[in-house]
């Protein structure tokens, strides 16, 4: 039987740890998706998916089922991600350079380039640096929301919960990251 | 001509994210404008240019790590929240009342005397000393692991730094198997453990040496058999199980596993389980077969597959 999130939460307010465990099963994933192409670094990820659950943890006894669980969940996801600040200072751009070994890349990328000439993985490598760099020139909250858009494909109304703001105001910063995303990679597409 | 709203819509447009009339308006546009033709094109390689970047993507390691270290920090939280728990005293209408202004007086008066004990007197001082060098580095043993360095302040400006570390030190422990401290201890690298050998030589001994009606050790064995990352790990918690006695907590778990685990020899082993406890009592109950007929619209393994038909066959004859 598959417990639903309503139950699972009065079980976990009630102090049950298996079933606070199994919600964080269900969601911890996309949290940890989101915080890793938002700062593009592992230990920067892990931070912000350990933060994001020590507030669920905390919150929860205080959770009053006025909002589904996951808008509540995502909702704090992005406040970490968007207050976020690199405890080591680090660039968070992602680092594909010569010090990585190809075999870490192709993890990092979580993708099985086999069928690919090393040609196009290095052209791969190359619009990823880009776009990596262009994401780092984009606001916050305009990284973000472009993010949840381009790679993770939440709708505009799912962002604007996430993010407690207006569908316009997405739109809005959706269309400046990507005139301005446009503007720095035209070389790339054009 | 509002090319600019035109040219959000086709943005909009690729993401779908508009509405049928929208969709038509950009449509009827777009066939007399070729500014706005050439827009969409440009827009097109653009997204398929981002979908062609690799950003990372989640690795199960990654996920492990990020599940390890979150479980430490809960405990951590856990350990805090107990201590916290102090009994709270009601004072609500105490200071309400005049006559106890004088010892509202009096109260702060002693807070202060002590504050500055703290502050001044001497003797306090040379245990703030011994604090710091007990976490001076050169004190620890030279078999200490110095792991997880973290910085809290590394400006080094004022002089001084501040940063957290861990420190690892082995330790060498000899004693009964069944003693509740040595269980805790191999309880805790069953579920932490980072090595899944380490995690799989603790699930056997554990398993192996308790007795079967102590709850906290069949708890942490059925965390263990959902959660593990590992198959090998997975696999021995669920094998002990068996042994223990059938319940709520068990029944849930193997349901649990015949749903979500995406190895098929862990649902393999649950089904089985729930046969056998199925033979040995009253057949299956409406939550496992409501189970059962959920997994049957997802399974990919014959083996389960027919398993599950014939507990749903022998569950209908019982029936009758």
């Amino acid at each position: 039987m598959i417990l639903s999130d309503t139950e699972l939460i009065n079980k976990a307010q009630n102090g049950d740890e298996s079933a606070f465990n199994e919600l964080i099963c269900r969601y911890d994933r996309n949290v940890l998706s989101i915080a890793l192409k938002y700062v593009n670094d592992r230990d920067d990820a892990k931070d912000i998916y350990q933060e994001v659950f020590l507030r669920v943890f905390r919150g929860l006894k205080n959770f009053k089922f006025k909002s589904e669980f996951s808008t509540w969940l995502y909702r704090i996801t992005t406040n970490v991600c968007l207050t976020f600040v690199s405890r080591s200072n680090k660039q968070t751009m992602m680092r594909i350079n010569n010090d990585m070994e190809t075999e870490e890349i192709d993890n990092i990328a979580g993708k099985d380039d086999s069928d690919n000439s090393p040609d196009e993985h290095l052209i791969r490598n190359e619009i990823t640096n880009n776009v990596n760099e262009a994401l780092e020139k984009l606001s916050p909250k305009q990284k973000m929301i472009f993010m949840l858009k381009h790679f993770e494909g939440y709708k505009i109304r799912e962002i604007a919960v996430m993010i407690n703001c207006g569908e316009g105001t997405v739109k809005k910063y959706l269309f400046e990251a990507n005139h301005k995303l446009r503007e720095q990679l035209s070389e790339l597409y054009a | 001509m509002n090319h600019k709203k035109y040219k959000e819509w086709i943005q909009l447009f690729l993401y779908d994210e508009m509405t049928q009339k929208e969709k038509d308006e950009l449509l009827n546009h777009l066939e007399s404008c070729n500014e706005c033709s050439g827009e969409i094109e440009k827009q097109k390689r653009f997204h398929t240019m981002i979908k062609g970047s690799s950003l990372p993507e989640v690795e199960q390691n990654l996920l492990s790590e990020a599940r390890r270290e979150l479980n430490a920090a809960l405990r951590v939280e856990k350990t805090k929240r107990r201590t916290s728990r102090f009994p709270l005293i009601d004072f609500s209408g105490f200071f309400f009342s005049p006559l106890k202004i004088a010892f509202g007086g009096a109260v702060v008066l002693i807070i202060g005397i002590f504050a500055g004990y703290l502050l001044f007197d001497k003797k306090i001082q040379p245990d703030i000393q011994n604090i710091i060098e007990e976490n001076d580095l050169s004190t620890l043993e030279t078999n200490t692991q110095i792991t997880n360095l973290r910085f809290i302040d590394q400006d080094p400006s004022d002089g001084e730094i501040e940063f957290t570390v861990e420190a690892i030190k082995p330790l060498r422990i000899k004693g009964k198997v069944n003693d509740p401290k040595i269980q805790n201890i191999l309880t805790y690298s069953m579920l932490y453990e980072q090595n899944p050998g380490v995690r799989l030589n603790a699930v056997n001994v554990i398993g192996a040496n308790t007795k079967k009606d102590d709850k906290e050790i069949k708890a942490a064995l059925i965390t263990v058999a959902k959660y593990d990352t590992n198959l090998g790990v997975r696999r021995e918690a669920l094998k002990l199980l068996r042994g223990f006695p059938f319940d709520t907590e068990l029944r849930e778990a193997l349901l649990y596993i015949l749903l979500n685990d995406e190895n098929s020899a862990m649902r393999i082993e649950a089904i089985t389980s729930l046969k056998e406890i199925s033979e040995k009592g009253n057949g299956f109950n409406e939550e496992e077969i409501s189970a059962f007929r959920e997994n049957l619209k997802k399974e990919e393994n014959n083996y389960v597959k027919f398993q599950i038909r014939t507990a749903l066959q022998e569950n209908i004859k019982n029936e009758k």
